[in-house]
């Protein structure tokens, strides 16, 4: 009888790669399909997710500084997301697409726990531990986290702070009209 | 908006030819050269092949703007001036990338700082790369023209304290501080060079030499890409354009195509090789976008008792070579410290931190004073750069790893400059990384920051100096372009931007693209003119 091992030596490599891309590949659609599962983005407006992300986001990283009272903060908010989604507007598609997809992985269930530990969604969680999720990525040992946490803080904060309604907030007084 | 007179919209009255992509543009052009981008390099060639009497076509990205637009607001000015929305970054998204994108190019947003390419660099460059004449005496004429034609002389207003503190700081360390030259003439010192000047009181491109190559019969298409060359038998046969809107995207499938005898690259460093890679140019010896340099710069931020107001004022006037041009290029990367404005959207990237903590710093902010540290990258075995890839939509990214060699300047960078603030007399000083604190004696900041773990996306990075992937040499084997620009393996094709820097300049680069392009495109309208003709 044959012995399969010497005629095929490399079948069992074969295998193993077989299965590793086979795996590889289950994974990658795993994920590929839960950024667009909820996607963020849609025809360069935000989805209702994409909003609700954006929102939790806003809530985290500007929220100390927003009016206390919760019908002004409420209109805060939402402001700042109308001027958010114009300013994700103004970017070069391949940019959109990359926001999309963060904001993809941030809005799906599975993928918003590995990237934040944060088991709620971002409009049920609250501010507590929307800021322990942001800590997270912050210092978090993977780039990927880290990443994700600066793309999105940098986008709230460039939006948010370059709008001359929130310079108040800051004591810019604003430049000298000529 | 400003209301003050603007010589670009009255130079548009007057008949200038100007296209705007997004609203129509004609199926070919014809021109002597065909011009690549509005900036530094572009408006410099611009302005000498037209003195010399050449028909010039320029095709610029962005779109235009004027003075009567310089609202100083970074709303506006991010989104309309710079490379998507100032939001580029490099492919690990650990660095920042602040580059220009508009008529008039970086010129329109950089902050005037003005210095010849330092004689350590030169010599490198002689040394490795074979640019034998490119020694500080022979480029001292072209430099010097440039400084005339665009008023760059020393800054003699008193510094804002912004740049005071780092003055202050150096002096009391025994550290050397100069002045900088700026590129101004009636500047008001309004802070606003980043946003684009209202007054017209920088003497950027926009203002300079793309208006007088206008005046001489030029025509600027503008919001128009150019998107690839066409390539035969080693000559290029034409360049194809699509009109694209304010965000980049294209606004339709329509195509110009321009025919010229010549053709200049001037798009800046990352889009001028990616334009080359789009076209397929030849590339032997794989060289084409590597070594692209950044000069990645490291932050920190000094809290004062005294209101600072870093937003007010000349950016920069004040300067520190105390860690760079002495130190040996083989040894630890050396950097040049300078000061930077904030603005409250720059200032809450710089400032760091979310929630709580965000709050807290802006509380501080009137107080705050923020200095950099630009590193000399591209002189050591361990920071070769980074390399221009292109996304599928053809759009390029630069993948520059932040490596030990560069992040170990980055520490011994933040130790300097908190050092001189703490000299200074802040209150507290805070590092741009993500485990800093405020710390409230130098001994303590020191301790701190000798602990950090450097890695990027820990360690705060931006660059506003992009410069190299096409690099310039004596030898094919070493560059993309020949000592006069022309690209090795196409002889009718050049490349006049900061793109030829074989490494970085170890300075602010505007003075060295304007000096070398003044060279380059000298040389290029004798070449194709048999005409001599002189910048200033």
């Amino acid at each position: 009888m044959v012995d399969r091992a010497i005629d095929h030596p490399l079948m069992p490599k074969r295998r193993w790669f077989l299965k590793s891309a086979l795996a590889i590949g289950a994974v990658g659609a795993t994920l590929g399909g839960l950024v667009f599962w909820h996607r963020g983005l849609s025809q360069g407006k935000f989805t209702p997710h994409g909003r609700d992300v954006c929102h939790g986001l806003a809530r985290g990283i500007l929220g100390p500084m927003l009016p206390k009272d919760p019908a002004q903060r409420a209109a805060a908010l939402e402001a700042h997301l109308d001027q958010l989604e114009a300013f994700i507007q103004g970017t070069p598609a391949m940019m959109q697409i990359q926001i999309n997809a963060v904001l993809g992985l941030l809005g799906n269930a599975p993928t918003r726990y590995m990237l934040t530990d944060l088991g709620r969604s971002w409009r049920e969680a609250s501010d507590a531990q929307i800021a322990r999720a942001l800590e997270t990525m912050r210092l978090n040992p993977l780039p990927t986290q880290r990443l994700t946490y600066q793309v999105v803080r940098g986008l709230t904060c460039m939006s948010f702070f370059t709008q001359s309604a929130n310079w108040p907030l800051t004591g810019y007084p604003g430049p000298l009209d000529i | 908006m400003s209301k003050l007179p603007d010589p670009f919209r009255e130079g548009l009255a007057r008949g200038w030819k100007t296209t705007h992509g997004e609203q129509g543009l004609p199926a070919q052009v014809q021109c002597d050269v065909a011009i690549i981008g509005t900036g530094a390099g572009a408006g410099i060639t611009a302005e000498l092949l037209t003195r010399a009497g050449l028909d010039v076509v320029l095709i610029e990205e962005g779109p235009l703007r004027t003075s009567t637009d310089f609202n100083q607001k970074e709303s506006d000015a991010y989104r309309t001036l710079y490379q998507e929305s100032a939001a580029r970054r490099t492919l690990d998204g650990a660095i920042s990338i602040m580059q220009g994108r508009c008529v008039g190019g970086t010129t329109v947003i950089n902050w005037t700082s003005s210095f010849r390419t330092p004689d350590s660099t030169l010599r490198h460059w002689q040394e490795v790369f074979g640019l034998s004449e490119y020694t500080t005496e022979s480029m001292a004429p072209w430099f010097e023209q440039a400084e005339r034609r665009l008023n760059m002389t020393p800054w003699t207003i008193p510094p804002n304290l912004n740049n005071e503190v780092l003055r202050k700081g150096a002096t009391k360390l025994g550290i050397s501080s100069a002045v900088i030259p700026r590129n101004v003439k009636g500047c008001w010192n309004l802070g606003a060079c980043g946003l684009g000047c209202p007054t017209n009181a920088k003497q950027s491109m926009l203002v300079t030499s793309i208006p007088a190559a206008l005046d001489a019969g030029a025509r600027l298409f503008y919001q128009t890409r150019a998107q690839k060359f066409d390539i035969q038998n080693g000559k290029v046969t034409g360049l194809v354009c699509v009109p694209i809107r304010l965000n980049g995207d294209k606004v339709s499938d329509r195509t110009m195509r321009v025919t010229a005898r010549h053709y200049v690259v001037a798009g800046g460093a990352i889009n001028s090789p990616a334009l080359l890679r789009r076209s397929d140019a030849p590339d032997p010896h794989g060289l084409l976008g590597t070594r692209t340099f950044l000069h990645p710069v490291s932050f920190s931020a000094g809290i004062f008792d005294e209101r600072v107001e870093a937003w007010q004022g000349a950016p920069q006037s004040l300067y520190s070579d105390h860690f760079v041009h002495d130190a040996p290029l083989q040894g630890p990367i050396g950097f040049k410290i300078e000061a930077a404005p904030l603005h409250p959207g720059m200032a809450s990237i710089l400032l760091g931190g979310h929630g709580e903590r965000l709050m807290a710093r802006f509380q501080q902010y009137p107080h705050t004073q923020m200095m950099l540290s630009l590193m000399r990258d591209g002189f050591h075995p361990e920071s070769a750069g980074g390399k221009v890839r292109i996304h599928l939509d053809g759009s390029p990214v630069l993948d520059y790893p932040l490596t030990d060699y560069v992040l170990e300047g980055f520490r011994r960078s933040l130790l300097a400059m908190a050092e001189i603030q703490f000299a200074a007399g802040a209150r507290t000083v805070r590092p741009f990384h993500e485990q800093s604190d405020d710390y409230r004696t130098w001994a303590s900041a020191k301790e701190a920051i000798a602990r950090f773990d450097m890695k990027p996306l820990l360690t705060g990075a931006g660059s506003a100096h992009v410069m190299g992937g096409c690099g310039m040499a004596a030898s094919e084997k070493q560059g993309v372009v020949r000592p006069d620009g022309v690209h090795w393996q196409l002889d009718n094709l050049s490349v006049h931007d900061g793109s030829v820097f074989p490494t970085s300049i170890g300075a602010n680069p505007q003075l060295s693209i304007y000096g070398t392009a003044n060279r380059l495109a000298t040389q290029l309208a004798k070449r194709l003119s048999g005409k001599d003709v002189t910048l200033a």
